[in-house]
């Protein structure tokens, strides 16, 4: 890596937004949070709780442009398939398991204590369905 | 990957893992080697290699009761437990243990929060409840308190104060151990106690006055290994009417020396929240010239670095200051700040920034509107838990050190330069220390800097430079009297070592604790740098 791009990512990583805060952030303007049809199954609330913090729907903070799940996703996949988890219809349960249970990057792995394998089930059948659902419109 | 805790046979493991599951259920007792994954540390430098620190078994107890049935369980067949909260301390060793063959003591499912007072200002939570779930109670029931929180909100207020984790609201908030009020531990031999004013049955002020009488335990439990703590008093911050925000500059470099004493005398006298520290001349890192300059060896000389500024039109230091209260308080405090630093440093220029009635909305917490780019993350300024921080994540994690060091710009100064030069041994690493590299201002009343180098599951080369230079910036640190404030297991001896006044007076106080209370090290032993008697008479364990 050049010596350049060591020092930007490493001020990046460090200290957050601190070196292009002088510069200004990435974008002052994130990216419309996208409409889903929320299906309302129980998955969804646990879903909520332990994945939409960083793979939501909604922008990221500070100004960027997505939420740090959603935005990994998108530089792994190129968009297709959809970086947005509720978007995909997809992800069957014993998919999720395996990036919950082995964590993936910079996601670490999920214990059966804070998240039980019937939650993950709930979780699948709440993405299937808002995906479905939110396609349609 | 499967392991055996120190001294056990694995048909008295088998036997032990029975007795857990007699005592918590069989759907709460894991050890095999698909459920183990998720009790190893994910930002480990050694990752994969035979140092690392795995568990053999982790169990779940709910209740308090539980607890005590597996810390005796424990003690029977003298198997170490590694007690967790929500787990997430991550870049200081996640849920994994400082010995081999540990079992992970998870509490993750204490998750109760069992009080929150917005009239007296306290919250009395498990160990398993996050800062979200801290959060969410708090609004769902529309009290008027502020959580001061971490970056991530996964973490738990418990587990984090134990580690002394910090937050960015008002200086006596930030300081997560200092703003607790009132603990209970189930200690080993499986006894509960309660510190403060909830040793007296009766006692209506638990959350309120933190001593009681007599010694003050509460401290041992803080990155220590004397006890599971169970349940936790936090002080919380009312719910400010007001938040205002505001940008200093000052032109040359000599004058952050200035500028820190002023910033250190509004923060001391109550006048601000916490601050971030940056230079404007960050945004010329990339010019190769420059670069050269901030990173030179030696470092540059003010008058190098002044004319650097000239020449980009811009000043050396920059400070954000954020203040909470009524409103009109608010703004006077902001109208002190600027007369008291721009009547003292020539030069200095304010800006305006950002300011609302609280609480705050969704559009505010974006932070769009600042009329200058900003450090300053709003959601964790205002106590609203997020995950959005975990953006600053690179490759598959980062180890962390953050040195103690004096409230004074020269003291800033000199870590720039002592360690700057110290980690040109390792050019693969980003230069974390340079000229430009500010102070934190997290815990109340010190600064801190950052190292955090990178880790890659599948690139052990790279994760031994990170390794090797975590080690040696300990050691150069610890040679000019700057402390790491918190540590990983792999660590925890290094770092407990430099604390080394008088022959090791302190680690030899807390190891004759220890081998009073705990002698068979069946709580963490390792953590903080304590090690049990057994553990000791052969060396610690690797």
């Amino acid at each position: 890596m050049k010596r350049a791009a060591i020092i930007a990512a490493a001020a990046l990583a460090l200290t957050g937004t601190t070196l292009w805060a002088q510069e200004g952030p990435p974008s002052r303007t994130p990216a419309p949070v996208v409409r889903l049809n929320k299906a309302d199954l129980p998955g969804r609330v646990v879903f909520e709780h332990s994945c939409a913090p960083c793979h939501g729907a909604g922008h990221g903070t500070d100004g960027a442009p997505t939420l740090p799940g959603t935005a990994a996703l998108q530089r792994r996949y190129g968009g297709d398939p959809a970086a947005l988890l509720e978007m995909r219809a997809d992800i069957e349960a014993g998919f999720i398991r395996l990036f919950v249970r082995n964590g993936s990057g910079a996601m670490p792995a999920f214990r059966k204590s804070e998240l039980t394998d019937a939650q993950i089930d709930q979780i699948a059948a709440y993405l299937r369905a808002t995906a479905k659902a939110s396609k349609r419109k | 990957m499967a392991v055996l805790p120190p001294d056990l046979t694995a048909a008295r493991f088998a036997s032990f893992l029975d007795e857990l599951r007699g005592a918590v259920g069989a759907d709460y007792v894991w050890s095999s080697d698909e459920d183990m994954v998720a009790y190893r540390d994910s930002f480990s430098p050694i990752w994969d290699t035979k140092e690392e620190r795995l568990a053999s078994a982790a169990v779940a107890p709910a209740e308090v009761e539980q607890v005590q049935a597996v810390i005796r369980i424990a003690g029977k067949y003298k198997v170490p437990l590694f007690p967790i909260s929500t787990g997430k301390n991550f870049g200081y060793g996640g849920p994994s243990p400082n010995v081999t063959g540990s079992v992970v003591l998870d509490l993750k499912r204490l998750n109760r929060v069992l009080e929150v007072d917005d009239k007296r200002h306290f919250a009395l939570v498990e160990p398993g409840v996050s800062y979200f779930d801290l959060y969410r109670h708090i609004q769902d029931k529309g009290l008027k308190v502020m959580v001061d929180c971490p970056d991530p909100g996964w973490g738990s207020p418990v587990g984090n104060s134990l580690e002394r984790g910090i937050g960015y609201t008002m200086p006596h908030f930030r300081d997560h151990f200092g703003a607790h009020c009132g603990m209970e531990v189930v200690l080993p031999d499986g006894e509960v106690m309660r510190t403060g004013m909830g040793a007296m049955p009766g006692s209506q002020t638990w959350q309120e006055y933190p001593y009681g009488f007599g010694p003050d335990p509460a401290g041992l439990f803080a990155q220590g290994n004397f006890g599971v703590v169970t349940k936790m008093g936090f002080r919380l911050m009312p719910l400010p009417e007001y938040y205002r925000t505001g940008m200093i500059t000052v032109p040359r470099r000599r004058d952050f020396v200035k500028l820190v004493q002023h910033v250190n005398y509004l923060n001391d006298s109550g006048l601000i929240g916490e601050v971030e520290y940056g230079s404007p001349l960050r945004a010329k890192m990339a010019d190769p010239a420059f670069l050269a300059l901030v990173t030179k060896t030696g470092g540059p000389s003010d008058a190098e670095m002044d004319a650097a500024a000239s020449q980009f039109g811009l000043h050396n230091w920059q400070v954000e200051l954020q203040f909470f209260g009524p409103k009109a308080t608010t703004l006077e405090n902001w109208n002190f700040a600027k007369g008291l630093i721009l009547g003292d440093i020539p030069g200095a220029q304010a800006l305006e920034g950002e300011h609302f009635a609280l609480p705050v909305t969704e559009d505010q917490l974006d932070n769009l509107g600042q009329p200058y780019p900003t450090s300053i993350k709003r959601r964790r300024s205002l106590g609203v838990p997020s995950l959005g921080e975990w953006k600053i994540v690179r490759d598959d994690g980062h180890i962390g050190f953050f040195p103690v060091l004096a409230r004074t710009g020269e003291a800033v100064f000199e870590v720039q330069r002592v360690l700057g030069d110290a980690m040109k041994e390792f050019p693969t690493l980003p230069p974390f220390f340079n000229a430009l590299t500010t102070p934190l201002m997290w815990h109340t009343h010190t600064f801190q800097m950052v190292f955090a180098p990178s880790v890659k599951h599948d690139d052990p080369a790279h994760n031994a430079i990170s390794h090797a230079a975590m080690i040696k910036c300990v050691a150069v640190a610890a040679e000019h009297g700057w402390g790491d404030y918190r540590a990983a297991p792999v660590y925890q001896d290094a770092v407990a070592g430099s604390y080394s006044f008088n022959n090791h007076v302190l680690r030899r106080f807390h190891e004759q604790l220890k081998d009073a209370i705990d002698p068979d090290g069946i709580i963490a032993p390792g953590r903080g740098g304590i090690w049990p008697r057994r553990f000791r008479a052969g060396g610690a364990p690797a």
